[in-house]
């Protein structure tokens, strides 16, 4: 019904990944409550870097376990150039930040595509450490154990997005745009490449795939919206320090797209959305909170093949089940998904 | 592809999820607070004894048993919080913050938004201290730490209360204490000879902020008090948190060849270690070869018990620490401390909080003292005249008698920072004694005491 | 100097320990491509057990020592039976985030029956005793013991897995799970064994180094992170590499903390890495052209 509806799949795209960011600001207009508006910024910014972060783990298989470090760069470049040494105005440092990141991450991809598998996730593990202990030790420009205070909100002319439902609406952009993308860039010809890259590298690269072009784009992609997602959280934060940007933040980006669903666009937003309701169902708990955190993993892991968004398809598909070319067409997106 | 709009579909019906659950209810008769807390993670033990004698605290106020008394005296009959002639309940709400920045932002908020907390317990790490104030100071919500020992919980804040000392207070103490004149050790019992002809200080402790203002005070202690010993702040030596064999740290220290070592570390198993390792590399304090300073978790008997256990000698007369806490007190408070370390025991001994410290005694003291400052201002909604009226106020507590807040020298106006007295402790045949030295005024100089802005 | 000797000898003591932690991370991952985070609990929780049998019931270091083993053993069997069987046609993500899973619950176990406030000794034979080298150079007995300990755990595994007929069947099954079948292996009991095995040498990583200083609830996560580097620099699956790269390892680890900057330490083992990575993607020790 819907498709028919609209002319071209980039619209459909356009209106998909549109009413991702109008749910949050939907939201905001809703949800008159600050705690529940900070949540939805949280899960916004960590979509922002999840949703590309997904394209590299999930539609290339390369699983990165260093995102940490470039949000850590993308918040203490917005951090240094707003009150840390400069003070320069925060929409000029986000691009700075991007720019910065992007950088980065295109550098140390010529050394870290020498890797697959493993050697890949314990090489950018082992980059995001050292990024790390440069936030912790570099202090002319990160502050080193003191941080970075009073990073500001964003404004446009007098309007500052300085309340969380102002700042939700910046947030609800990029949550698109980041989407957006990504979806632009896992459709068509770079799509493709990722499936053969996840399927046979040395297969794609031997019918004249380059393969190391796509590979360090997709990296240098997922970066630039960590960084850009780093920049936002200290925003949000307004005091970072080293302990925020520790290898933990990179297996958070990890936990989101699996427990969501790896090698779909929609599985990181469902990931990001699960975690951070359950965060706040479980503090109630108290001390054996993070024990039923860890259980919960281990049960998504095992029991939803695909992630969540792999058991929605799942439950989708047997209330469709007369309909079994709909079946079948599942199944064969969950086998690709891995 | 008729999966964009079906996914967004999905996706908002689980992001509503997000708004169901009820909204921030406001209750014009019962005072909320609460707090975060680190209760699982690295230093969780930091997080669950703060966090126990809190609760009892609030239980001791409702039940109007509160052991320690304000000054000038508020009532304490039990019910809750005497306002008028209404008694107003107290309710107390924690959360955990896992060590995590955010998380313990996440819990701020929710304790202020949803909960409708108008005083914040914690929460304790730095970057996040500073975070809460941005949130909490515009919305003038009071906040609170008794174990923080950081200057971001006070200097240049209107809305933060730091029950406890910091880490810079508690360095000038004890550099005050080894620059101490010959007389004035003999007068207290102390052979001056223990610190003759020492010169050279070192400094470790753990890669965190606490030890970065620790050895900033230990600097500035030194200098100010004349200047008899010498250091330099990018002397020191930090380890890394997790760290499992400390050789190469203690080697680094050794290689200074302090005469003096201040190690500045409050994780228990970290300290032993350290202790160990500085006896066989010949940094050793049980025959004087050095002295070795450390903090009030040093000075605690439950330490130096663990530490003979472990085959190490506090006792040589080398090892000298402090106690923000009287350790000599009089019969009044001897009582107080007795019933309620009962009361204490009994509730939380055979938990995972484990039995009373010093340090809960301080938390305890911090929240009954704030309860009856709200009580003195007669208003549960005013936090303005809530805070004047509790830094107005004194406290005969479990740590002594006449606990205050520190009052600013150059504009008299009182601050959230404790006034903290720092008992100078030794330890003689096992035991930990009072020196019958302490500190408070003096003690409270430099920027990262007072200031209008901690510096950059 | 004899400092810098000073420093080789606790380096080598360091990576030693090293080896040990990473050996069974080495062996798990060689034989099934698998990387259990929940090595780095297992560590942990195996100096508990030292802890409880020879502090608490005063028994042997070495009877704690076998304690600690045989329970991570154990341990390993039931994360192999519980886990990792049902995500073995999985994505390698998914036995990855779900060890992690498991890491945090055996984090948070750890806490809450042991707490993080006390510290917990493990009484090592010989543990004040030291041989001095001329002036100011000494090896502590408590050192010796760990380097004798890791030389004999790695003279046992290196003969389990080249002399034995289980080593055998694990080679094979390494090689591939269809040359495995071919030789008519029976693949459930083999890999019980090598999770045992491997859980056990997290058990004597933990009792080590609980041994030289103490056990607590945090010491899991740096033993990790290193063994993850050291079975990548020492090439998957190599015990020879594991060994010489945590020597590597342990020994620049002391070098740097004692003449570069205390704080510095643990930026060496990770740039190391990446230089290595950068020059023989392989490990030092993997075979060329069997990239995982």
């Amino acid at each position: 019904m819907i498709e028919s509806l609209l002319p071209t799949r980039s619209a459909r795209a356009i209106v998909g990944w549109s009413i991702v960011a109008a749910i949050l600001v939907l939201l905001w207009v809703l949800v008159d409550n600050n705690y529940y508006l900070r949540l939805l910024i949280s899960a916004g910014i960590a979509m922002i870097g999840v949703i590309p972060f997904g394209l590299l783990m999930g539609h290339m298989g390369y699983m990165a376990m260093g995102q940490g470090g470039f949000i850590g760069v993308g918040a203490y470049v917005v951090g240094c150039l707003t009150v840390q040494r400069f003070e320069i105005d925060i929409w000029a440092a986000l691009p700075i930040a991007i720019m910065v990141v992007g950088a980065l991450a295109y550098a140390f991809s010529f050394a870290l595509f020498r890797l697959r598998g493993y050697h890949f996730s314990i090489g950018t593990l082992a980059l995001g450490q050292l990024l790390y202990l440069a936030f912790d030790s570099w202090e002319w420009a990160t502050g080193g154990p003191h941080g970075t205070s009073g990073i500001p909100r964003p404004a446009i002319g007098e309007f500052v997005f300085a309340t969380n439902s102002r700042f939700l609406i910046i947030v609800s952009v990029f949550v698109f745009l980041a989407g957006f993308t990504s979806w632009w860039l896992a459709r068509g010809h770079v799509g493709r490449a990722l499936n053969a890259i996840r399927q046979d590298e040395d297969l794609a690269g031997a019918r004249g795939l380059d393969v190391l072009r796509y590979k360090q784009l997709i990296f240098t992609f997922a970066a630039v919206w960590a960084g850009l997602a780093g920049g936002l959280y200290g925003s949000m934060q307004i005091s970072i320090d080293p302990s925020s940007f520790t290898i933990w933040g990179s297996f958070q980006y990890v936990i989101y797209v699996i427990i969501g669903g790896a090698g779909t666009l929609l599985g990181p937003v469902i990931g990001v959305i699960f975690i951070t309701v359950l965060d706040q169902l479980i503090a109630d708990v108290g001390v054996w909170n993070q024990m039923i955190l860890g259980a919960l993993i281990v049960i998504t892991v095992l029991f939803f093949r695909g992630g969540l968004w792999g058991g929605i398809r799942m439950l989708w598909a047997l209330a469709l089940k007369n309909r079994s070319a709909d079946r079948s067409a599942v199944s064969t997106q969950a086998g690709a998904a891995e | 592809m008729r999966g964009s709009v079906k996914k967004a579909f999905v996706g908002a019906a689980v992001a509503a999820g997000l708004a169901v659950g009820g909204s921030a209810a406001q209750a014009e008769d019962v005072f909320k607070f609460g707090g975060v807390f680190t209760l699982s993670g690295p230093a969780s033990f930091l997080g669950l004894f703060e966090e126990a004698a809190v609760r009892l605290a609030v239980e001791q106020f409702m039940k109007g048993d509160c052991i320690v008394e304000a000054i000038p005296a508020q009532p304490c009959e039990g019910g809750g919080l005497k306002i008028g002639d209404k008694k107003i309940p107290i309710e107390w709400k924690a959360y955990d913050d896992v060590s995590e920045d955010k998380k313990s932002i996440d819990a701020v908020t929710r304790l202020v938004e949803q909960d409708g907390a108008r005083a914040i317990w914690g929460p304790r790490m730095n970057s996040a201290v500073l975070s809460a104030a941005s949130i909490l100071d515009p919305q003038s919500i009071i906040s609170i730490c008794a174990i923080c020992s950081s200057p971001a919980m006070t200097v240049g804040r209107k809305w933060g209360h730091d029950i406890t000392d910091t880490g810079v207070i508690e360095k000038h103490a004890i550099s005050k204490f080894i620059s101490e004149s010959p007389e004035r050790l003999k007068e207290h019992g102390i052979d001056p000879k223990i610190f003759e002809g020492r010169k050279k200080t070192g400094f470790i402790g753990r890669n965190e902020l606490y030890t970065v203002h620790g050895s900033i005070g230990w600097e500035e202690g030194l200098k100010q008090w004349g200047g008899k010993y010498s250091y330099s702040d990018a002397d020191k030596v930090l380890f890394p948190q997790g760290t499992t064999d400390f050789a190469p740290f203690v080697a680094k220290l050794a290689e200074q060849k302090p005469d003096i070592v201040m190690m500045d570390s409050y994780i228990v198993p970290d300290m032993l270690a350290i202790m160990k390792e500085m006896k066989k590399q010949g940094l050793d304090f049980e025959t004087g070869k050095i002295v070795l300073l450390g903090n009030d978790v040093l000075m605690l008997q439950f330490l130096v018990d663990l530490a003979k256990k472990e085959g190490i000698n506090m006792s040589s007369g080398y090892v000298w620490g402090w106690q923000e806490h009287n350790p000599a007190q009089d019969p009044a408070t001897l009582a107080r401390v007795e019933k309620y370390v009962k009361i204490y025991n009994e509730k939380y001994g055979s938990t995972e909080v484990g039995n009373s410290s010093p340090f809960d005694r301080g938390a305890y003291d911090a929240a009954i003292w704030f309860l009856y400052g709200v009580q003195a201002a007669g208003t549960i909604t005013d936090n303005a005249a809530i805070v004047k009226a509790w830094r107005s106020l004194k406290i005969n507590g479990l740590r002594g008698p006449e606990n205050q807040f520190f009052v600013r020298p150059d504009t008299g106006e009182v601050t959230g920072q404790l006034m903290a007295t720092e008992y100078i402790i030794g330890v003689k045949d096992d035991k930990v004694f009072y020196t019958g030295i302490n500190y408070r005024d003096d003690l409270f100089f430099g920027p990262y005491v007072y200031g209008d802005k901690l510096p950059k | 100097m004899s400092a810098f000797a000073q420093q080789l000898i606790y380096g080598t003591s360091y990576g030693m320990n090293l080896a040990v932690a990473a050996a069974g991370l080495a062996l798990l991952f060689g034989v099934y491509r698998v990387i259990n985070l929940a090595h780095g609990q297992l560590i942990m929780f195996g100096g508990y057990i030292a802890y409880v049998v020879t502090t608490g019931l005063g028994l042997h270091f070495f009877v704690g020592f076998a304690a600690a083993m045989v329970a991570m053993g154990v341990a390993g069997v039931i994360l192999e039976i519980s886990v990792f069987r049902i995500l073995q046609r999985r994505p390698a993500t998914d036995q990855l985030l779900a060890s992690l899973g498991v890491y945090m619950m055996i984090g948070i176990l750890a806490l809450r029956i042991w707490g993080d406030f006390e510290a917990r000794p493990i009484n090592m034979p010989g543990e004040e005793g030291a041989i001095l080298l001329g002036e100011d150079i000494r090896i502590d007995f408590a050192r010796i013991v760990t380097i004798a300990i890791t030389i004999a755990v790695f003279a046992v595994l290196y003969f389990v897995v080249y002399r034995t007929h289980l080593g055998r069947t694990m080679r094979a099954t390494a090689q591939g799970p269809e040359t495995a079948t071919l030789m008519g292996i029976r693949k459930r009991e083999v890999a019980a064994l090598v999770f045992f095995i491997a859980g056990a040498l997290g058990g004597a990583a933990g009792a080590m180094l609980g041994g030289l200083f103490n056990v607590r609830p945090d010491m899991g996560f740096q033993p990790l992170l290193m063994a993850l580097i050291i079975i990548i620099f020492g090439g998957m699956g190599s015990l020879i590499g594991a060994i010489i790269a945590g020597l590597v390892l342990g020994i620049l680890y002391n070098l740097t903390v004692f003449y570069v900057g205390s704080k510095l330490g643990d930026l060496v083992p990770f740039a190391v890495l990446l230089i290595i990575l950068m020059v023989r993607p392989q490990g030092l020790f993997g075979l060329p052209g069997r990239r995982a």
